[in-house]
Protein backbone atom coordinates (compact mmCIF):
# COMPACT_ATOMS: atom_id res chain seq x y z
CA UNK A 1 0.00 0.00 0.00
CA UNK A 2 1.47 3.55 -1.19
CA UNK A 3 1.27 6.35 0.96
CA UNK A 4 -1.89 7.98 -0.90
CA UNK A 5 -3.64 4.71 -0.38
CA UNK A 6 -2.33 5.15 3.24
CA UNK A 7 -3.72 8.39 3.62
CA UNK A 8 -7.13 8.07 1.71
CA UNK A 9 -7.80 5.19 4.13
CA UNK A 10 -7.49 7.24 7.65
CA UNK A 11 -9.17 10.04 6.24
CA UNK A 12 -12.03 7.73 5.52
CA UNK A 13 -11.65 5.90 8.93
CA UNK A 14 -11.75 10.05 10.41
CA UNK A 15 -15.03 10.15 8.14
CA UNK A 16 -16.24 7.27 9.79
CA UNK A 17 -15.43 8.08 13.36
CA UNK A 18 -17.27 11.20 13.03
CA UNK A 19 -20.23 9.99 11.35
CA UNK A 20 -20.50 7.60 14.35
CA UNK A 21 -22.19 10.46 16.47
CA UNK A 22 -22.53 9.70 20.24
CA UNK A 23 -24.34 10.71 22.96
CA UNK A 24 -26.68 14.29 22.81
CA UNK A 25 -27.19 16.01 25.74
CA UNK A 26 -30.52 15.62 27.21
CA UNK A 27 -32.64 18.47 28.43
CA UNK A 28 -32.78 17.24 31.63
CA UNK A 29 -28.97 17.44 31.55
CA UNK A 30 -29.07 21.20 30.48
CA UNK A 31 -31.85 21.51 33.40
CA UNK A 32 -29.60 19.82 36.12
CA UNK A 33 -26.47 21.34 34.72
CA UNK A 34 -27.58 24.98 34.92
CA UNK A 35 -29.40 24.79 38.72
CA UNK A 36 -25.84 23.69 40.00
CA UNK A 37 -24.15 26.23 38.09
CA UNK A 38 -26.81 29.04 40.05
CA UNK A 39 -25.99 27.45 42.92
CA UNK A 40 -22.47 28.27 42.77
CA UNK A 41 -23.04 31.53 41.51
CA UNK A 42 -25.45 32.38 44.17
CA UNK A 43 -24.06 30.80 47.07
CA UNK A 44 -20.27 31.71 46.77
CA UNK A 45 -17.62 34.67 46.27
CA UNK A 46 -15.87 33.79 43.28
CA UNK A 47 -12.36 31.74 44.29
CA UNK A 48 -9.79 35.01 43.06
CA UNK A 49 -11.85 37.23 45.36
CA UNK A 50 -11.83 35.02 48.92
CA UNK A 51 -8.54 34.28 48.16
CA UNK A 52 -7.60 38.37 48.06
CA UNK A 53 -9.79 38.74 51.04
CA UNK A 54 -7.42 35.82 53.01
CA UNK A 55 -4.53 37.51 51.40
CA UNK A 56 -4.99 40.83 52.92
CA UNK A 57 -6.72 39.71 56.24
CA UNK A 58 -2.92 37.94 56.33
CA UNK A 59 -0.91 40.73 55.62
CA UNK A 60 -2.82 42.96 57.41
CA UNK A 61 -1.96 40.26 60.79
CA UNK A 62 1.79 40.33 60.03
CA UNK A 63 1.74 44.11 59.72
CA UNK A 64 0.36 44.70 62.72
CA UNK A 65 2.27 42.18 64.52
CA UNK A 66 5.73 43.18 63.39
CA UNK A 67 4.81 46.51 64.33
CA UNK A 68 3.81 45.84 68.05
CA UNK A 69 7.05 43.73 67.72
CA UNK A 70 9.09 46.70 66.77
CA UNK A 71 7.46 49.35 69.45
CA UNK A 72 7.82 46.86 72.15
CA UNK A 73 11.66 46.19 71.05
CA UNK A 74 12.33 49.99 70.66
CA UNK A 75 10.66 50.56 73.85
CA UNK A 76 12.69 48.23 76.03
CA UNK A 77 16.41 48.54 74.30
CA UNK A 78 16.64 52.57 73.67
CA UNK A 79 18.74 54.63 75.50
CA UNK A 80 17.08 57.87 76.37
CA UNK A 81 19.14 60.87 76.87
CA UNK A 82 18.42 64.81 76.85
CA UNK A 83 18.30 66.82 73.74
CA UNK A 84 21.01 69.50 73.19
CA UNK A 85 18.93 72.06 75.09
CA UNK A 86 19.24 74.82 77.36
CA UNK A 87 17.55 72.00 79.50
CA UNK A 88 19.86 69.45 79.06
CA UNK A 89 22.22 70.00 82.18
CA UNK A 90 19.15 70.72 84.36
CA UNK A 91 17.89 67.11 82.83
CA UNK A 92 21.30 65.31 83.11
CA UNK A 93 21.39 66.66 87.11
CA UNK A 94 18.37 65.55 87.97
CA UNK A 95 19.19 62.38 86.60
CA UNK A 96 22.18 62.34 88.90
CA UNK A 97 20.38 63.17 91.86
CA UNK A 98 17.82 60.61 91.49
CA UNK A 99 20.45 58.06 90.98
CA UNK A 100 21.83 58.94 94.40
CA UNK A 101 18.76 58.71 95.86
CA UNK A 102 17.96 55.67 94.62
CA UNK A 103 21.52 54.01 93.41
CA UNK A 104 19.22 50.74 92.26
CA UNK A 105 18.32 53.09 89.40
CA UNK A 106 19.71 52.54 86.25
CA UNK A 107 21.43 55.73 84.49
CA UNK A 108 19.28 55.46 81.36
CA UNK A 109 15.64 55.25 83.79
CA UNK A 110 17.07 58.04 85.45
CA UNK A 111 17.28 60.03 82.47
CA UNK A 112 13.99 58.17 81.58
CA UNK A 113 12.28 59.76 84.67
CA UNK A 114 14.00 62.84 84.53
CA UNK A 115 12.87 63.92 81.18
CA UNK A 116 9.19 62.67 82.17
CA UNK A 117 9.55 65.29 84.78
CA UNK A 118 10.52 68.06 82.91
CA UNK A 119 7.86 67.30 79.92
CA UNK A 120 5.37 67.64 82.81
CA UNK A 121 6.94 71.08 84.22
CA UNK A 122 4.74 73.17 81.06
CA UNK A 123 1.38 71.52 82.25
CA UNK A 124 -0.93 73.88 81.94
CA UNK A 125 -3.37 73.48 85.20
CA UNK A 126 -6.91 73.76 84.44
CA UNK A 127 -9.57 75.08 87.38
CA UNK A 128 -11.81 72.04 88.10
CA UNK A 129 -14.82 73.56 87.65
CA UNK A 130 -17.21 70.97 88.97
CA UNK A 131 -15.77 71.07 92.67
CA UNK A 132 -15.61 75.08 92.25
CA UNK A 133 -18.70 76.83 93.56
CA UNK A 134 -19.55 80.73 94.97
CA UNK A 135 -20.09 79.42 98.61
CA UNK A 136 -16.74 77.87 98.74
CA UNK A 137 -13.72 79.46 100.04
CA UNK A 138 -10.34 80.08 98.89
CA UNK A 139 -8.71 77.68 101.44
CA UNK A 140 -11.12 75.10 100.97
CA UNK A 141 -10.03 75.28 97.09
CA UNK A 142 -6.45 75.01 98.53
CA UNK A 143 -6.56 72.04 100.30
CA UNK A 144 -8.49 70.31 97.88
CA UNK A 145 -5.92 71.18 95.72
CA UNK A 146 -3.12 70.13 97.59
CA UNK A 147 -5.24 66.63 98.08
CA UNK A 148 -5.72 66.43 94.57
CA UNK A 149 -1.82 66.68 93.76
CA UNK A 150 -0.51 64.16 96.64
CA UNK B 1 6.34 42.25 19.54
CA UNK B 2 3.37 39.75 20.27
CA UNK B 3 -0.03 41.36 19.59
CA UNK B 4 -2.10 41.13 22.72
CA UNK B 5 -4.75 38.55 22.48
CA UNK B 6 -8.67 39.82 21.61
CA UNK B 7 -11.06 40.00 24.64
CA UNK B 8 -13.42 37.38 24.65
CA UNK B 9 -16.57 38.71 25.32
CA UNK B 10 -18.05 35.56 26.41
CA UNK B 11 -14.97 35.22 29.27
CA UNK B 12 -15.99 38.28 30.69
CA UNK B 13 -19.30 37.55 31.10
CA UNK B 14 -18.32 33.96 32.61
CA UNK B 15 -16.06 35.99 34.98
CA UNK B 16 -18.57 38.32 36.11
CA UNK B 17 -21.30 35.17 36.70
CA UNK B 18 -23.55 36.19 34.05
CA UNK B 19 -26.02 32.82 34.18
CA UNK B 20 -26.80 33.60 30.83
CA UNK B 21 -23.16 33.08 29.93
CA UNK B 22 -22.89 29.69 30.95
CA UNK B 23 -26.18 28.77 29.01
CA UNK B 24 -24.23 30.00 25.88
CA UNK B 25 -21.25 28.03 26.53
CA UNK B 26 -23.66 25.01 27.42
CA UNK B 27 -25.05 25.10 23.85
CA UNK B 28 -22.11 25.52 22.13
CA UNK B 29 -19.57 23.13 23.70
CA UNK B 30 -21.73 20.26 25.05
CA UNK B 31 -22.45 18.15 22.93
CA UNK B 32 -18.88 17.67 21.95
CA UNK B 33 -17.89 17.83 25.49
CA UNK B 34 -20.24 14.88 26.22
CA UNK B 35 -19.15 12.83 23.42
CA UNK B 36 -15.08 12.81 24.25
CA UNK B 37 -16.15 12.12 28.08
CA UNK B 38 -18.34 9.16 27.10
CA UNK B 39 -15.79 8.08 24.67
CA UNK B 40 -13.17 8.46 27.09
CA UNK B 41 -15.53 6.62 30.19
CA UNK B 42 -17.36 4.57 27.71
CA UNK B 43 -20.25 5.29 29.83
CA UNK B 44 -22.99 8.33 29.57
CA UNK B 45 -24.29 8.66 33.01
CA UNK B 46 -20.18 9.40 33.79
CA UNK B 47 -20.07 11.24 31.14
CA UNK B 48 -22.18 13.82 31.91
CA UNK B 49 -21.06 13.70 35.60
CA UNK B 50 -17.65 14.83 34.35
CA UNK B 51 -19.67 17.84 32.00
CA UNK B 52 -20.72 18.76 35.33
CA UNK B 53 -18.34 18.73 37.17
CA UNK B 54 -16.50 21.17 34.37
CA UNK B 55 -19.17 23.86 34.45
CA UNK B 56 -19.86 23.90 38.42
CA UNK B 57 -15.67 23.95 38.54
CA UNK B 58 -15.86 26.81 36.00
CA UNK B 59 -18.31 28.57 37.90
CA UNK B 60 -16.87 28.02 41.21
CA UNK B 61 -13.10 29.91 39.61
CA UNK B 62 -14.63 32.03 37.56
CA UNK B 63 -12.46 34.97 38.30
CA UNK B 64 -9.29 33.43 36.00
CA UNK B 65 -11.68 32.97 32.97
CA UNK B 66 -11.27 36.40 31.87
CA UNK B 67 -8.07 36.03 31.40
CA UNK B 68 -7.59 33.01 29.59
CA UNK B 69 -6.34 33.19 25.97
CA UNK B 70 -8.68 30.00 24.69
CA UNK B 71 -11.54 29.21 26.17
CA UNK B 72 -12.15 25.90 24.01
CA UNK B 73 -8.94 24.42 24.79
CA UNK B 74 -9.60 25.75 28.69
CA UNK B 75 -12.94 24.54 28.74
CA UNK B 76 -11.28 20.67 27.32
CA UNK B 77 -8.32 21.06 29.87
CA UNK B 78 -11.03 20.66 32.31
CA UNK B 79 -13.05 18.36 31.05
CA UNK B 80 -9.62 16.35 31.09
CA UNK B 81 -9.35 16.42 34.74
CA UNK B 82 -12.69 15.66 35.21
CA UNK B 83 -12.50 12.55 32.74
CA UNK B 84 -9.37 11.29 34.66
CA UNK B 85 -11.51 12.34 38.19
CA UNK B 86 -14.42 10.41 37.20
CA UNK B 87 -12.07 7.30 35.95
CA UNK B 88 -10.56 7.08 38.82
CA UNK B 89 -13.44 6.64 41.03
CA UNK B 90 -15.39 4.39 38.41
CA UNK B 91 -11.84 2.44 38.68
CA UNK B 92 -12.49 1.98 42.15
CA UNK B 93 -16.49 1.10 41.81
CA UNK B 94 -15.30 -1.71 39.84
CA UNK B 95 -12.91 -2.65 41.46
CA UNK B 96 -15.20 -2.87 45.01
CA UNK B 97 -17.93 -4.69 43.10
CA UNK B 98 -15.19 -7.02 41.64
CA UNK B 99 -14.59 -8.20 44.84
CA UNK B 100 -17.85 -8.46 46.10
CA UNK B 101 -18.69 -10.71 42.89
CA UNK B 102 -15.90 -12.52 43.40
CA UNK B 103 -16.72 -13.52 47.33
CA UNK B 104 -20.63 -14.33 45.87
CA UNK B 105 -19.76 -16.28 42.70
CA UNK B 106 -15.94 -16.44 41.83
CA UNK B 107 -16.23 -14.61 38.88
CA UNK B 108 -15.32 -10.62 38.40
CA UNK B 109 -18.58 -9.06 36.39
CA UNK B 110 -18.25 -8.43 32.90
CA UNK B 111 -17.58 -4.61 32.00
CA UNK B 112 -19.76 -3.34 29.04
CA UNK B 113 -18.16 -3.80 25.93
CA UNK B 114 -18.17 -1.91 22.40
CA UNK B 115 -21.03 -3.25 20.17
CA UNK B 116 -19.56 -2.25 16.78
CA UNK B 117 -15.77 -3.45 15.64
CA UNK B 118 -15.05 0.48 15.44
CA UNK B 119 -16.03 0.46 19.39
CA UNK B 120 -14.38 -2.39 20.07
CA UNK B 121 -11.18 -0.96 18.01
CA UNK B 122 -11.09 2.14 19.87
CA UNK B 123 -11.70 0.91 23.30
CA UNK B 124 -8.73 -1.46 22.53
CA UNK B 125 -6.65 1.55 22.60
CA UNK B 126 -4.18 2.99 25.07
CA UNK B 127 -5.98 5.83 26.49
CA UNK B 128 -3.39 8.63 25.51
CA UNK B 129 -4.39 7.50 21.79
CA UNK B 130 -8.15 7.46 22.54
CA UNK B 131 -7.51 10.62 24.00
CA UNK B 132 -5.97 12.39 21.20
CA UNK B 133 -8.56 10.98 18.60
CA UNK B 134 -11.56 11.57 20.77
CA UNK B 135 -10.14 15.56 21.07
CA UNK B 136 -9.66 15.77 17.32
CA UNK B 137 -12.78 14.07 15.88
CA UNK B 138 -15.72 14.52 18.59
CA UNK B 139 -14.34 17.92 20.25
CA UNK B 140 -13.18 19.15 16.48
CA UNK B 141 -10.18 20.91 18.23
CA UNK B 142 -7.61 21.62 16.07
CA UNK B 143 -3.84 20.65 16.67
CA UNK B 144 -2.87 23.62 18.18
CA UNK B 145 -5.86 23.34 21.20
CA UNK B 146 -5.15 19.66 21.47
CA UNK B 147 -1.79 20.65 22.31
CA UNK B 148 -3.07 23.23 24.78
CA UNK B 149 -5.24 20.55 26.27
CA UNK B 150 -2.40 17.66 26.58
CA UNK B 151 0.38 20.53 27.42
CA UNK B 152 2.50 18.96 24.25
CA UNK B 153 3.42 20.67 21.02
CA UNK B 154 1.30 20.86 18.19
CA UNK B 155 3.47 19.05 16.16
CA UNK B 156 3.50 16.27 18.52
CA UNK B 157 0.25 16.61 18.78
CA UNK B 158 -0.77 15.78 15.25
CA UNK B 159 1.98 12.98 14.79
CA UNK B 160 0.70 11.82 18.23
CA UNK B 161 -3.30 12.06 16.35
CA UNK B 162 -1.88 9.97 13.19
CA UNK B 163 0.34 7.19 14.57
CA UNK B 164 -3.68 6.53 17.03
CA UNK B 165 -5.47 6.77 13.73
CA UNK B 166 -2.70 4.09 12.04
CA UNK B 167 -3.21 1.79 14.99
CA UNK B 168 -6.92 1.53 14.87
CA UNK B 169 -6.56 1.28 11.00
CA UNK B 170 -4.43 -1.67 11.89
CA UNK B 171 -6.89 -3.05 14.70
CA UNK B 172 -9.78 -2.48 12.10
CA UNK B 173 -7.83 -4.71 9.50
CA UNK B 174 -6.64 -7.26 11.90
CA UNK B 175 -10.75 -7.63 13.16
CA UNK B 176 -12.00 -7.58 9.70
CA UNK B 177 -9.29 -10.04 8.94
CA UNK B 178 -10.35 -12.43 11.85
CA UNK B 179 -13.04 -15.32 11.20
CA UNK B 180 -16.29 -14.51 12.42
CA UNK B 181 -17.81 -17.27 14.88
Amino acid sequence: MNDRDNEADLAALEQRLKSRGGAEPSAELQSRIMRAVSAELTSSLPAHRRIGFISFAAAMAASLLLAVNLAVTLSSTLLFDARPTAARHQTLEDASAMQQLSPDLSRSEAIRFSLLLHAGEHLTPLPDLRSASPNQSTSDATSKNERNLQ
Amino acid sequence: MNPKPPANPLAHALADGEPAAYEALYQALAGRMLRVAEAMLGNVHCAEDAVQDVFVNLARARGRLAIIADLEAYVFSSLRHAIAGRAAAAARERQHLRRLAAGQTGHAPMLPEAHDDLGRALASLPQGQREVIALKVDADLTFAQIATVLQISPNTAASRYRYAMEKLHEKLGDSDERPRQ
